[in-house]
C-alpha cells in the first residue's frame, strides 16, 4: 500500500505458544522486531524497537493490552496497535478501541488476513472484523440519537451501510464493489467509524457495555 | 504457613492445642516451649483472673488456622456442645428457678456455671469465624442458653452479696453505662460489621469463581480427551474443538441465555449446524427482540440457509449476520463457497430453497438468494416487524 518495505511489528501475548503461532504465519508478510509477554516487558520492548504495528492482545495479566495502550499510546504517537484476541467480549474490546487500538481482529484469522490487516494497520487504517462491525452497529443502535454539535455520536446511513456489509463477511474489495465506491472511500468511512467510537462520550457507549456484563 | 517464616505469625493452630490453641500459638511465635507457656498462664489463672483474662483476650483477637486433624480438647467439647444444647437449657433453668426459690448455690458453683455459659457463647463467634456452619436456628439456641446461664448466676452471685434496693440502684447505673459505651463505640461497632459483610460478599464471588474454574476444567478435560480419542478423525476433533468454544465463550463473556430471545434462538440454531457439519459459523446479532411465531420462521429458515452453506458451499468456515432494527428483522447467510448458477438448479437444491423462500413468504417475509459459479451464496432473509 505504501512503500514496499514490511511493516515492523511487535508481538505482545501472554502466550508464548500464540506468539509463535502467529510469528509463523506472518512471518513472510512482515517484519516480528520483538516479542513481549506482559506488560512491563511490552512497554519495554516497544520504546526500544519504535515498530510499525503492535499486536497487542487484549486480556493479559496486569491490566491486558489496555494498559499498554495508556501508557504508551500518547507517548509514542507513529505506533500503531492491532488488538488481537480471542475474546468476545464486547466492553473489552471497545475499552481497547477507545484507548487507542485501530481494529481489532480474532485470533482464528488466517495468516494471510492477519498480514493483510497489519499493513492497514500500518498505513493508518482501521481495521473492522464483522464481530466489531456487530458491536459498533449495536452501541449506536442502542438509543434514539441526540446528535451534538461534532456529530460524534451517530453513524451516517453510508457508514451503517459499510459496517453492515463488514459484518456480514465482506472484505473491504466486496464492500466497495458491492456500493460501487472505490476502497479509498471504504477505509476513510470505517476511520471516521473508529474516530467516533474513539471520541465520542456518548454515555450509551459505556451503558451498552456494561449491560452486556450483566448475568 | 508458619514454617516460611522465620518468626512464626501469631495465630491458634487447631491442630496443637489444648483449648483454643493460643498457647501453642504463642509458644511458636515466641519460640519457647510450649509447656512453658501453658505453665504461665496456669501461674497466672491460679494467682487471679489475670491468667484467665489474657487468655481470653488473645482467643478473642488471634485469629485460628486449620491444620492436621483435630481431636483435641476442643473438638471433644464442640462434639459435647453440640449434642447437650438441651443440657445447658436444662441447667439454665435450674439455676433461674433455684433464684427464684431462694435456694442457694455456693459461690464455686455459680462461677462455674457463668464460665461455661461464656464459654459456649464466645465459642460461638469463634466458630462462625472459621466458616463452620450450622443452622442458624440451632446456633441461636445455643447462643441464647449461654447467655442464660450467665446471667442466671449474675443474678445469683449479686443476690448474695446486695440487698433488692442496692441491686436496683446498681442494675440502674449498669444500663447507663451500657448506653454510653454504646454511643461511643458505635461507629466502631458499625465499620466491622460492614468489614465482615464486605468480606463474605468477597468470600461469596471467590467460591463463584472457583466453581467457574472446576466446571471450565471438567468440560475441558473431557474435551480433551475426546480429542486424543478421536484424533485420526479431523472432523470429529473439529467439532469437538469448536463445541468446548463455545462453551467456553458462554460461560466466560455472555450474560445468562435469554430464552425466548431472538440472539439466544438463533446461536442455538448456529451451534447445532456447526455440531453437525464440523463448521464454524462466524455469527453477528446486533439487536434483540423476543421470539413469536414469524421471528422463529425466520429463524427456520436461516436454519435451512446455513445447513446449505454448510452442506453444498464446500467451505468449512462462513459468516451469519443478524440485524434486528425497530421495523425490520433481517438475516445474511453467507459463504465464499461454489457458488451454483441460479438458474440451473439441480432439483435438490431446489427444494431446499423453497422452504426457505416459501417458508418467508407464508409469514409475510422475503429471501433472496445471490449467487453466481464461483462466486458464492448469499441468503438474505427479511421480515416487517408489526408495529
Amino acid at each position: 500500500m505504501t512503500d514496499e518495505r514490511q511493516p515492523r511489528v511487535v508481538l505482545v501475548d501472554d502466550h508464548g505458544l500464540v506468539r509463535s503461532g502467529v510469528r509463523v504465519e506472518i512471518s513472510g508478510a512482515v517484519d516480528v522486531v520483538g516479542e513481549a509477554g506482559t506488560v512491563p516487558e511490552a512497554i519495554e520492548v516497544i520504546r526500544r524497537t519504535k515498530p510499525d504495528v503492535v499486536l497487542l492482545d487484549v486480556h493479559m495479566p496486569g491490566g491486558g493490552g489496555r494498559a499498554v495502550l495508556e501508557t504508551i499510546a500518547r507517548e509514542l504517537p507513529d505506533v500503531r496497535f492491532l488488538a488481537l484476541s480471542v475474546s468476545d467480549a464486547a466492553e473489552d474490546v471497545i475499552a481497547v478501541i477507545r484507548a487507542g487500538a485501530r481494529g481489532y481482529v480474532t485470533k482464528s484469522i488466517s495468516g494471510p488476513d492477519l498480514a493483510d490487516a497489519v499493513r492497514r494497520v500500518a498505513s493508518g487504517d482501521a481495521v473492522f472484523s464483522p464481530r466489531l462491525a456487530g458491536f459498533v452497529l449495536d452501541a449506536f443502535s442502542a438509543a434514539p440519537h441526540v446528535v451534538d454539535d461534532n456529530g460524534l455520536d451517530a453513524l451516517s446511513h453510508r457508514e451503517r451501510e459499510v459496517l453492515r456489509l463488514i459484518a456480514r463477511g465482506y472484505t473491504y474489495r466486496e464492500v466497495a464493489k458491492e456500493l460501487v465506491l472505490s476502497i479509498k472511500t471504504i477505509e476513510s468511512h470505517v476511520s471516521a467509524v473508529l474516530r467516533k467510537l474513539q471520541l465520542s462520550n456518548r454515555h450509551e457507549l459505556t451503558r451498552w457495555a456494561t449491560d452486556r456484563r450483566l448475568v | 504457613m508458619s514454617t516460611a517464616n522465620p518468626v512464626p505469625l501469631l495465630v491458634r493452630p487447631s491442630d496443637r492445642r489444648w483449648i483454643a490453641g493460643v498457647a501453642s500459638g504463642l509458644a511458636a511465635h515466641l519460640a519457647v516451649d510450649v509447656v512453658l507457656v501453658r505453665l504461665a498462664f496456669v501461674v497466672l489463672a491460679a494467682f487471679g483472673t489475670f491468667g484467665i483474662l489474657a487468655y481470653a483476650a488473645l482467643w478473642i483477637a488471634v485469629l485460628p488456622v486449620r491444620g492436621g486433624r483435630e481431636t483435641t480438647a476442643e473438638d471433644w467439647l464442640r462434639r459435647v456442645a453440640a449434642k447437650d444444647t438441651v443440657l445447658v437449657i436444662v441447667a439454665a433453668v435450674v439455676v433461674v428457678a433455684a433464684g427464684h426459690s431462694h435456694m442457694r448455690f455456693p459461690l464455686p458453683w455459680q462461677l462455674l456455671a457463668a464460665a461455661f455459659g461464656a464459654g459456649i457463647t464466645w465459642r460461638q463467634a469463634d466458630l462462625r469465624r472459621r466458616e463452620f456452619v450450622e443452622p442458624r436456628l440451632w446456633s441461636r439456641i445455643r447462643f441464647a442458653s449461654g447467655a442464660l446461664l450467665v446471667v442466671a448466676a449474675a443474678v445469683g452471685v449479686l443476690r448474695d452479696a446486695a440487698s433488692l434496693t442496692q441491686l436496683r440502684a446498681g442494675f440502674i447505673a449498669v444500663v447507663v453505662v451500657l448506653v454510653a459505651v454504646a454511643l461511643v463505640t458505635g461507629p466502631w461497632w458499625l465499620r466491622t460489621v460492614q468489614a465482615l459483610s464486605s468480606e463474605r460478599g468477597e468470600r461469596i464471588r471467590s467460591q463463584e469463581r472457583a466453581e467457574l474454574a472446576a466446571r471450565v476444567h471438567d468440560s475441558v478435560l473431557q474435551t480433551l480427551t475426546l480429542i486424543q480419542r478421536n484424533a485420526d478423525d479431523p472432523k470429529a476433533v473439529h467439532r469437538y474443538a469448536r463445541r468446548q468454544e463455545r462453551n467456553l465463550r458462554e460461560l466466560l463473556y455472555r450474560p445468562a441465555a435469554a430464552t425466548g430471545q431472538f440472539s439466544a434462538a438463533i446461536e442455538k440454531q448456529a451451534a447445532e449446524v456447526e455440531d453437525e457439519y464440523a463448521v464454524t459459523i462466524d455469527l453477528v446479532v446486533v439487536g434483540d427482540c423476543a421470539l413469536d411465531e414469524r421471528t422463529t420462521a425466520i429463524i427456520d429458515a436461516a436454519r435451512e440457509a446455513m445447513v446449505n452453506a454448510a452442506k453444498s458451499g464446500g467451505v468449512d468456515e462462513f459468516a451469519v449476520f443478524a440485524e434486528i432494527e425497530a421495523t425490520e428483522v433481517t438475516v445474511f447467510v453467507r459463504d465464499r463457497g461454489k457458488g451454483f448458477d441460479a438458474d440451473n438448479v439441480p432439483a435438490s437444491r431446489a427444494g431446499i430453497r423453497e422452504s426457505i423462500v416459501g417458508r418467508m413468504r407464508r409469514v409475510g417475509g422475503s429471501a433472496t438468494v445471490r449467487t453466481a459459479p464461483g462466486q458464492g451464496t448469499e441468503v438474505k432473509l427479511s421480515l416487517q416487524r408489526q408495529r
